[in-house]
């Protein structure tokens, strides 16, 4: 159930309508759990006893930590807890991944085992719950947040639908108190809902299904192409991934709202950003401040040597990729980045000659390095990429796109960079609230029927579905 | 106006746009029931067109995909060129995709109006084409319905399931109608879109077997469940047996002979006509021939499996054969001699290829 469909358009009026007539809060939250329930349950209903299995696990075992007297017991409950969800991550991950390079080395030196493809489902938003329920146990260990007592509250923070399969990843602390509130319906929310919603939904099914059309065919076959169609189709990528993902984090904040829920703006103007350590505080901001707070800073963070910083950033990144996914690609985007970092803090620091000429030029560039990354994370193979790197940089005669697509292109991105320019420098929250109602509401219907129009006939799910 | 919070405000704008949209939508679709043919049911358009093409005096096909393949009225032509030299007349295959009598009904309607009349109609039927239960009536909803039409489809839309389909072309027609209303901007423009991946363009119904696997009895035995589900609930009746009339009354007054063809099925699929619905589908079609003074020829057996790349396309060497004994025993008896007295209604199947 996408957030883009009529289905999802009918559980939330079903969910909302139901749950503001209910005037217990217990009951609402009942209620919001089995939209989650209804939600999760249309792609696979087996596969919520998983997530109840380890909100369970985890609920119960925090309990204990909490009570428990001793550090060494609550520093092994904590790791059986830590260990049972990224066993349970990396059995439905990273199975597949792990036995195919076992295999490959095996036939390395000559040996050919047998080797059973194992057929495992990915059960959607494993990555996101798995990271709730890490954080949330992590922070009743080091108190940060106490043990929460009630399961239902529990049980919403994993499966509130909005965030359900692809985050923002909220944390316990910022959720948890909120399921204990007694909401109060307030229009303003619901407003500042439909309009975030309306935002995600023409960032996801007008621009990144549209990019999709141009991005998968050159991506399907890179070898066909000239170089100027690799470098649109890359361009592309960059616009098709932070709409889709952008846009999913503006429908998932739209839906809260109209629970009265607030979950964390997970981006923030992006490709705005003057160097690669901004864009990570800007890009996917909830995934970023978990990895930060949860792996780098317990590694050690900066306090170490520079040569340990610089490792502790290779290794959160490293795995930071392969969190996204079991490919190697993923683990070369996740280096890459953390190459980028460490470049950045070795340089930033630094009285460098020419740097202030360099500074217009940071943002473009640092757009660029982004983009080359995206390369890594978006081809089918090690052999595509390279394809790609290869004739991004040395002119290639192939196949070109049609003017079609190039303008479809540049239409789109002239939008996001409008957008990105008009936000950096404007509070559009502000003026959307100083423009008079029949005006700002006949331009939320419009735009919402102009969307409709504009969806191509094919549209995607959301990028993040898989991860 | 302040930059605060606003309750009222906030009301305001959402219950007018939660107003708006419903209302913009029904606008959309009464703008799109105006359209041009092209617009909501090109194939109609090519149809008519090539119906003005042909005038008045041609010879033509209509009928459902399984015509628009089975047919050559290339292979018809020739036939009548070897009889009747120069005089030969035109011959035209007007077969579209759920092309049922419903749909050559609207068919029927916009040649009309546009003043041509065929020589000699030749009508694919077969019992699912003519039953209450109409399995193609979500894609007339969507095609062919107006608001206009809305009431009196109602009892059809229950009979067909088709609810949803018909709530969805009323009440959400921009979606529905995307990729139209993006090609009729994109003409507007003058622009061609086409991404390396897209083919936007339909392809006539008798090329789109081509594509199709090569014949095995799998894909034959694929027929059976297929028919059986088409045939649920039979009842002859409803909206097809309406339109079948309708357009038979118009043509016959006005002096088409008109000929209903029992559309050839591989014998898997012809299965699912078990001796009570084929009673009553070959009983409707006694009363019509009576009640009209039309013909009702019955091919639906009469090409063995072999000829047949599916359970209802044949292959082109069945095409042929079909195109050839329809020519040769149908329509230049018809043509000639203005009757088909002689020909029997149902001859025993061929056993093996021609």
């Amino acid at each position: 159930m996408l957030f883009h469909s009529f289905g999802f358009l009918a559980l939330f009026v079903i969910t909302f309508i139901v749950y503001w007539s209910l005037t217990e809060h217990r009951a609402r939250m009942a209620w919001l759990l089995a939209a989650g329930f209804v939600f999760y349950g249309s792609w696979n209903p087996w596969l919520i006893s998983l997530i109840l299995f380890s909100a369970g696990f985890d609920f119960v075992l925090a309990q204990r930590i909490e009570i428990a007297a001793s550090p060494g017991r609550r520093r092994l409950l904590l790791i059986l807890s830590v260990g049972v969800s990224l066993g349970l991550l990396g059995f439905f991950k990273y199975t597949n991944f792990l036995l195919d390079n076992a295999a490959s080395i095996l036939n390395l030196f000559g040996l050919h085992p047998h080797h059973p493809a194992i057929r495992i489902i990915l059960p959607l938003g494993i990555s996101f719950y798995t990271f709730e329920t890490i954080s949330y146990v992590v922070d009743v260990y080091r108190g940060r947040v106490p043990a929460e007592r009630n399961f239902l509250n529990y049980a919403l923070f994993l499966m509130f639908f909005p965030h359900l399969i692809a985050g923002p990843i909220v944390r316990p602390r910022d959720f948890l108190g909120q399921t204990r509130r007694k909401k109060r319906f307030d229009w303003n929310r619901l407003e500042l809902g439909a309009r975030l919603f309306l935002l995600g939904l023409v960032k996801k099914a007008v621009i990144a299904d549209q990019m999709a059309r141009i991005v998968d065919p050159v991506f399907a076959a890179p070898s066909r192409y000239a170089s100027e169609a690799i470098w649109v189709a890359v361009l592309c990528y960059a616009a098709q991934i932070y709409c889709d993902f952008s846009g999913y984090s503006d429908m998932a904040l739209g839906t809260a709202h109209a629970f009265g829920f607030k979950l964390p703006v997970n981006f923030n103007l992006p490709y705005a950003a003057g160097n690669i350590s901004e864009f990570w505080r800007r890009w996917h901001m909830s995934l970023s401040s978990w990895l930060r707070d949860y792996l780098y800073i317990p590694l050690g963070g900066n306090r170490g040597s520079t040569l340990a910083t610089y490792k502790n950033l290779m290794i959160t990144m490293l795995l930071g990729g392969l969190w996204h996914g079991a490919g190697w690609n993923f683990v070369l985007w996740g280096v890459y980045h953390g190459a980028l970092l460490s470049t950045h803090r070795a340089l930033a620091l630094r009285p460098l000659p020419g740097k202030r000429l360099f500074k217009p030029l940071r943002i473009p560039f640092t757009f660029l390095c982004v983009c080359l990354g995206w390369v890594l994370f978006r081809a089918h193979t090690i052999d595509d990429t390279w394809i790609i790197l290869q004739r991004m940089l040395i002119p290639t005669e192939g196949q070109a796109l049609a003017t079609g697509s190039v303008v479809l292109a540049a239409a789109a991105w002239s939008t996001i960079l409008l957008a990105h320019f008009a936000a950096s420098f404007v509070d559009l929250t502000r003026l959307a609230r100083q423009l008079p109602a029949p005006i700002m509401a006949t331009g939320m219907a419009v735009v919402f029927l102009l969307t409709q129009v504009l969806m191509p006939s094919q549209g995607g799910a959301f990028i993040y579905f898989q991860f | 106006m302040g930059s605060r919070p606003n309750t009222k405000r906030a009301r305001l704008i959402v219950t007018l746009a939660a107003l708006l949209i419903p209302a913009g939508e029904i606008l959309g679709s009464v703008v799109i029931d105006r359209a041009p043919l092209y617009f909501r049911f090109p194939e109609a358009a090519r149809v008519t067109h090539a119906l003005r093409q042909g005038g008045s005096e041609a010879i033509v096909f209509f009928g459902s995909s399984r015509f628009g393949n089975d047919v050559s009225a290339e292979v018809v032509r020739e036939e009548l060129h070897a009889v009747a030299g120069k005089n030969s007349p035109g011959v035209l295959n007007a077969a579209v995709s759920a092309g049922d009598p419903i749909a050559v009904d609207f068919l029927c309607d916009e040649s009309l109006k546009a003043g041509i009349r065929p020589s000699v109609a030749l009508i694919e039927i077969s019992p699912e084409t003519v039953s209450r239960r109409n399995p193609w009536f979500g894609i007339h909803l969507t095609r062919q319905l107006r608001w206009i039409d809305v009431f009196g489809a109602l009892p059809d839309v229950y009979w067909s399931g088709e609810l949803s389909r018909l709530l969805s072309s009323r009440l959400i027609p921009l979606y529905l109608f995307r990729s139209e209303l993006q090609q009729w901007t994109l003409d507007l423009l003058g622009t061609q879109f086409h991404t390396p991946s897209s083919g936007d363009e339909i392809p006539p119904p008798h090329t789109q077997t081509r594509q199709r696997e090569l014949p095995t009895p799998e894909r034959l035995r694929l027929g059976a469940p297929v028919a059986q589900k088409r045939l649920r609930d039979f009842q002859i009746g409803g909206a097809s047996a309406r339109a079948l009339e309708r357009l038979i009354e118009r043509y016959t007054t006005m002096g088409t002979k008109l000929v209903l063809v029992g559309v050839p099925v591989s014998s898997p699929y012809r299965s699912a006509y078990v001796s009570s619905i084929d009673a009553a589908f070959l009983n409707y079609m006694q009363q019509l021939s009576h009640t009209y003074g039309i013909w009702f020829v019955d091919y639906r057996h009469r090409l063995p499996d072999e000829l047949f790349a599916s359970a209802y396309y044949t292959t082109p060497e069945g095409r042929l054969y079909f195109s050839r004994h329809l020519a040769r025993e149908v329509v230049i008896p018809l043509w000639r001699d203005g009757t088909l007295e002689q020909f029997a209604t149902s001859p025993p199947p061929l056993a093996s290829k021609p």
